[in-house]
């Protein structure tokens, strides 16, 4: 009896401890949160979410709640693995039912976490310009700025129909080119646009699980703004075609969590000539040294700012205003040019203290002869750039 | 703040529960209950607060004011409650039947009166039933008034049921605001529960709503019939996982509390008769309407015509209580007509016939109850329905098909076993598996749980190096 009651006792004290440690176990997720917040979640590559200072305001509006939520999903220990455990899982376990119905239907649509599978492609849905044409109109105003500060430089406009803009399967596109090329004030011959008219169109020139385009697509586009910026000189070409031996699960897949999804990539390998800037480690794909597809592994990072230098004084300097779909043709393009400067918008701001880049200075600092503007939506469509003059 | 909501599980439930229990005192320990459950309700209606307040502030005002008259015997008594009652349900009147009620009557006279939306606040139209039941209570001597106005503000913001129910009447918990204890048994298994809860709603609810939402969201025609009935079916295990799994969070959590409030559900799926069904779902509410509005009319003891009217009037409140919208009263109205066939016409014939028949009578019937539940647009409910009984093939390979349907069909298979009692099942797993490994396999649920949470937040960096 004796034994009975003590075994009893300690019952409930073990019983009151894992209680104990249970809920400190949970809080210890909002004072991670609160007091020891990362700054990078690594898993979906981003800034970790943080909470938003209290006040009332914040607290009235509602502001502070959602805060606090977005910043425990991202803080709380373990979290970021919870995730990948749960988006594996799903990705290993959907796969084979989306295999199967697309085998069974090869001329349907799959919808799945908000992304398009057709034809083995994820597809994003075409967005409503009206929702971006704010945006579109703060791009246009600091262009139109720009230009007019600078009567001695040629711009010149390239935009990139991707499925964001084009509904790729039914043909239908919306006015984003129609819309910039109208109220940028330059010529209409300053402008070119990667034009995709059908599946057809955007399966041979984009990756199937990324929204970049593939090796046929970025050569396409550096051969057509080669015209565009006038370069008379022959074109680089490639000086092998080689399918990796590795694959390739890109943004898409990993957006729709189908990272069990991936693809073989076919590449370019170019020899190109001597650049005073390492950029991209398409020599350790020559080799074998790296064989996974990563796009930004591949042709170079998104850096805020790049120069390459050919040293030929004789040559124009080019600048190049993009984001990562100038990625892959930037050397093609730096090949022809004294010095080409590539200027990410979305990063300089970031390191030069949310000042943005002032056009006149940079182009009177570097002497720079020709400015290309190149991307899609995600570009001209981005209000968060800043394009001073 | 909902229940299965990353800052409820890691700040409020761990903060209220450790400052609970560090506190000794039940006065102490009601206060840090009654301002974690006012904290709770403003974090989700930091303005709509203040509405909570007043409903309780009349109620304690009102009872107050009519405890006084019935001491001196004063005939103002009556009316005293009856404005009570008035002002209380003014307010839910006001913020959830308003806009309904002036839109219908425009459409009949031609005219727009032009009135903003309001937007619904959480959880009042449980705490003013909750609210009502206190006021109708001390008018009938069922209960003592409540002196102090911070208990009775305790009971109605109460957090485990404020938002969802299970709508406890006061009688339930008079004694027990006072005077409960709190015991580790309680709390265990209290947690235990809640963590039941919280798997019925992120795992079998949610994910058996992708089924129905991917069906009834997108092009309801291109579903087919087999499509139709399978959103149905999946509706209908949402729906109660959904609400159960609530309604076992909030009895848990008041049980970690030292609250016991009575059962919600008693596995309505295993209902043999719509009847049967309507006793053993939202409990809570359907015994309310019972209490307080269908015995008070006279129930069943009065003329076949009155009762029948009497049902009617309960049903179509009761559809009328879900939502402020036509299909909810055709809901409303189909129950009272399924309810009245069954009590008058082929109640007894029902019972007449093997067990599963009866079952699957009820099953198919509560289903069809459901679509009409799912649809406030008329268009799409007449749709559904026809489409569930007038055959056609589905022709998702013409259009697009949500993939989403695929995941959710492993768990509405699950789902489809947790309806039943399965009372030998669990007896045979208490007797099999010692204590310490259940419990070790709910923390691992709860872990699960904490996994299906997270994975909607998911939102990765558009631009990373793919």
């Amino acid at each position: 009896m004796k034994i009975r009651r003590i075994m009893h006792k300690n019952k409930s004290i073990l019983l009151a401890l894992l209680l104990a440690g249970i809920f400190l176990l949970l809080l210890s997720g909002t004072v991670r949160t609160i007091f020891f917040p990362k700054e990078i979640n690594s898993y979906e590559v981003r800034p970790a979410n943080k909470m938003m200072e209290l006040s009332l305001t914040s607290f009235l509006s509602g502001q502070y709640q959602s805060s606090f939520e977005s910043a425990l999903s991202d803080q709380i220990p373990l979290s970021q693995y919870l995730k990948k455990i749960y988006n594996d899982t799903s990705s290993s376990f959907m796969e084979p039912g989306i295999n199967a119905y697309m085998n069974k239907n090869p001329d349907s649509v799959l919808r799945y976490n908000g992304m398009n599978i057709y034809r083995d492609h994820l597809i994003f849905d075409m967005h409503n310009f009206e929702e971006i044409k704010a945006d579109y109109d703060h791009i246009i105003q600091g262009c139109n700025g720009v230009i007019a500060a600078n009567p001695q430089t040629e711009f010149v406009f390239y935009y990139i129909e991707s499925d964001y803009c084009c509904d790729v399967i039914g043909g239908a596109k919306n006015p984003s080119y129609d819309y910039l090329s109208s109220q940028i004030n330059v010529d209409k011959s300053s402008f070119g646009r990667f034009e995709i008219n059908n599946f057809e169109d955007f399966s041979l020139y984009f990756r199937k699980t990324d929204h970049h385009w593939n090796h046929i697509g970025s050569y396409k586009a550096y051969t057509h703004i080669a015209s565009l910026l006038g370069i008379e000189e022959e074109l680089m070409q490639p000086a092998e075609k080689r399918v990796l031996a590795g694959v390739h699960s890109g943004f898409k897949a990993f957006t729709a969590k189908l990272q069990s999804v991936s693809e073989k990539t076919e590449v370019y390998f170019f020899d190109y000539p001597e650049y005073s800037t390492q950029y991209g480690n398409e020599d350790a794909y020559r080799s074998g040294e790296l064989a996974d597809f990563v796009y930004a592994e591949f042709y170079g990072d998104d850096e805020p700012e790049l120069v390459f230098d050919t040293n030929n004084p004789g040559k124009e300097n080019l600048l190049v205003v993009g984001d990562s779909y100038d990625n892959a043709i930037l050397k093609l393009l730096a090949s022809h040019y004294n010095r080409t400067h590539a200027i990410d918008l979305r990063y300089y701001i970031d390191e030069n203290g949310g000042k943005g880049l002032d056009f006149t200075e940079y182009i009177n600092k570097h002497e720079i002869d020709k400015v290309l503007f190149i991307g899609s939506d995600f570009l001209y469509g981005d209000s968060s750039l800043i394009i001073r003059s | 703040m909902v229940f299965s909501s990353l800052v409820f599980l890691f700040f409020f439930l761990p903060c209220t529960v450790l400052l609970y229990y560090a506190c000794r005192s039940r006065a102490y320990r009601n206060t840090v209950l009654l301002i974690a459950s006012l904290l709770f309700y403003s974090w989700g209606e930091p303005k709509i607060i203040l509405l909570l307040l007043l409903t309780a502030l009349v109620a304690y005002l009102g009872v107050l004011l009519a405890e006084k008259l019935r001491e001196k015997g004063h005939p103002l008594e009556k009316l005293v409650y009856i404005c009570t009652l008035i002002l209380i349900v003014s307010s839910l009147f006001v913020f959830k039947y308003l806009n309904f009620t002036a839109k219908n009557i425009g459409l009949l006279l031609g005219r727009n009166f032009g009135l903003r939306e309001i937007a619904l606040p959480i959880g009042i139209s449980f705490y003013t039933f909750q609210t009502l039941s206190y006021v109708i209570d001390h008018h009938r001597g069922v209960i003592k008034v409540q002196r102090n106005p911070f208990l009775l503000l305790l009971y109605i913001a109460l957090f485990p049921q404020l938002i969802a129910g299970p709508i406890v009447r006061y009688k339930t918990v008079e004694e027990e605001i006072c005077s409960r204890s709190e015991n580790l048994d309680d709390i265990w298994s209290g947690f235990k529960r809640f963590i039941v809860g919280l798997g019925k709603k992120v795992i079998l609810a949610n994910n058996t709503a992708l089924i129905c939402d991917a069906i009834y969201q997108g092009n309801i025609s291109a579903a087919g019939t087999a499509g139709l009935w399978l959103a149905a079916l999946a509706y209908t295990m949402q729906i109660y996982f959904d609400f159960s799994g609530y309604s076992d969070m909030a009895i848990g959590m008041g049980q970690m509390f030292g609250f016991h409030f009575l059962e919600n559900f008693n596995h309505p799926y295993s209902a043999l008769s719509v009847t049967d069904f309507w006793r053993r779902w939202h409990i809570s509410l359907s015994s309310w309407f019972r209490d307080y509005i269908y015995i008070p009319l006279g129930g069943n003891r009065v003329s076949r015509p009155r009762w029948l009217f009497n049902i009617l009037v309960v049903w179509l409140l009761t559809g009328f209580w879900h939502g402020a919208e036509w299909n909810f009263i055709f809901w409303g109205l189909y129950y009272a007509l399924l309810l009245i066939g069954e009590k008058i016409f082929w109640g007894r014939m029902l019972k007449k016939l093997p067990k599963v028949l009866q079952w699957l009578y009820t099953f198919l019937l509560v289903m069809i109850g459901w679509v009409i539940f799912y649809h406030t647009d008329s268009k799409e409910l007449l749709l559904s329905l026809t489409g569930m009984f007038k055959f056609s093939a589905a022709s998702w390979g013409q259009h697009s098909f949500d993939g989403n349907i695929l995941l959710g069909i492993p768990f509405l298979i699950a789902s489809l076993f947790f309806i039943f009692p399965n009372s030998k099942i669990k007896q045979t797993i208490d007797r099999v598996l010692p204590s310490a490994v259940r419990s070790c396999a709910l923390l691992g649920l709860f872990a699960i749980c904490i996994m299906f949470i997270l994975s909607s937040s998911y939102n990765p960096f558009i631009y990373f190096r793919f």
